[in-house]
């Protein structure tokens, strides 16, 4: 039936060509190898065959109705997502009140001076020379910290809290920052549905 | 709510009514649950997939474009979530030696056409079902949503050489299986 001197379509080639992914000369090349070789047009119709019936393939019943399942989710999902908005405007608000009455304190006692000391510490286990630089390092760091706050009390005028209220407000801080760490995988878990067997 | 367009329902659940998104829930579960169906090869992971579609598409139905289809959209939302569930299994993404030997199921005897039809795209939802979850994938997207290779390459990750070798060994598994003399 073939002539075995003929160089035949590949199978992959005849996909690509029923998929329109061959353009140009190689489709033009390849009806004319076809209008000329009878095995590779009897290959060609039998995938043909092959890939009509799979796109034709009915659909399957699907048994019952999910609709009420689905809704029922949805209605579930509203309703939390409600308290879910209430709790964050809270945990927002409560969050700007804490900055705005412990900005400052916090700044000035806790985070810069932290900083520079957490930053000295590499450079204190080079070695001898390096307690006056590691001193230079700090004092440096805190001149710098109270300008930058200086500044910043020029800019933003509001009212300042002693040693005690800024402990009060740094613990206030992480439990929001927990309650929200806590909200966020909450949130995750919500987000995503149980399915529930119809 | 029978009369109402796609579209018309889409604008109706958009301001909160959950009944017009129900309608289309009615409408397109069973297209999507056979897009699942053939993606997973399972029907209750399908069922489970159908659901966890429609609530997914009803948090992003703002995102939607009302100009064009909604079945198409929530087909393909339904292929990505079962894509995603697949790649994140990625064993069953592996072909397995086992399953490309195959077993071969032909289609002996041919009595009344209606039940030949029947027979014959039965055998194929086997052979389907019974690919390698790679496969499955490419030929869902290639046969049922009708994209290009390039297509294709871009939604399940792969490079273009994988989508077009992974198509040519699904067909040719299924040509096995169908007993089709390629």
């Amino acid at each position: 039936m073939s002539d075995p001197r003929v160089a035949h379509i590949t199978d992959e080639t005849l996909h690509a060509y029923l998929d329109k992914e061959l353009t140009g000369k190689a489709r033009s090349e390849l009806e004319k190898h076809l209008g000329e070789c009878r095995d590779c047009s009897v290959r060609l119709e039998s995938w043909s065959q092959l890939f009509l019936e799979i796109g034709r393939l009915p659909d399957l019943e699907l048994g019952s109705d999910l609709a009420p399942i689905i809704l029922d989710h949805l209605a579930a999902k509203g309703h939390r997502s409600q308290w879910t908005s209430l709790l964050l405007a809270g945990q927002a608000g409560l969050t700007v009140t804490l900055l705005a009455f412990g900005w400052r304190s916090l700044i000035s006692t806790l985070t810069f001076h932290q900083i520079g000391n957490w930053l000295s510490l590499p450079v204190q286990a080079l070695g001898m020379m390096t307690d006056t630089f590691t001193t230079a390092f700090v004092d440096t760091y805190i001149q710098y910290q109270n300008w930058f706050v200086t500044k910043l009390d020029l800019v933003i005028r509001l009212p300042q809290v002693g040693e005690d209220g800024t402990r009060l407000i740094f613990a206030a801080l992480l439990l929001v920052l927990l309650w929200f760490s806590g909200n966020h995988y909450l949130l995750r878990a919500n987000g995503r549905a149980e399915n529930v067997r119809p | 709510m029978q009369e109402h367009s796609d579209r018309c329902l889409v604008e109706i659940a958009l301001q909160g009514d959950h009944r017009a998104y129900g309608e289309l829930v009615r409408r397109y579960q069973g297209s999507v649950f056979n897009v699942c169906y053939r993606i997973m090869g399972e029907r209750q992971a399908a069922e489970d997939m159908t659901q966890e579609t429609f609530l997914r598409a009803h948090d992003r139905l703002k995102t939607f474009d009302p100009d064009r289809s909604f079945a198409p959209w929530i087909r393909r939302v339904g292929a990505n979530l079962c894509l995603n569930a697949i790649q994140r299994e990625k064993l069953t993404m592996l072909p397995l030696d086992d399953e490309l030997e195959g077993s071969g199921h032909g289609i002996n005897g041919r009595p009344e056409l209606a039940r030949v039809h029947a027979e014959r795209a039965e055998a194929i939802r086997e052979a389907i079902l019974e690919l390698p979850a790679a496969y499955r994938v490419v030929i869902e997207l290639r046969h049922f949503f009708d994209m290009s290779y390039k297509e294709i390459a871009e939604a399940v990750g792969l490079p273009l050489s994988d989508v077009k070798s992974h198509l040519f060994r699904a067909r040719k598994l299924l040509a096995e299986r169908l007993t089709i003399d390629v």
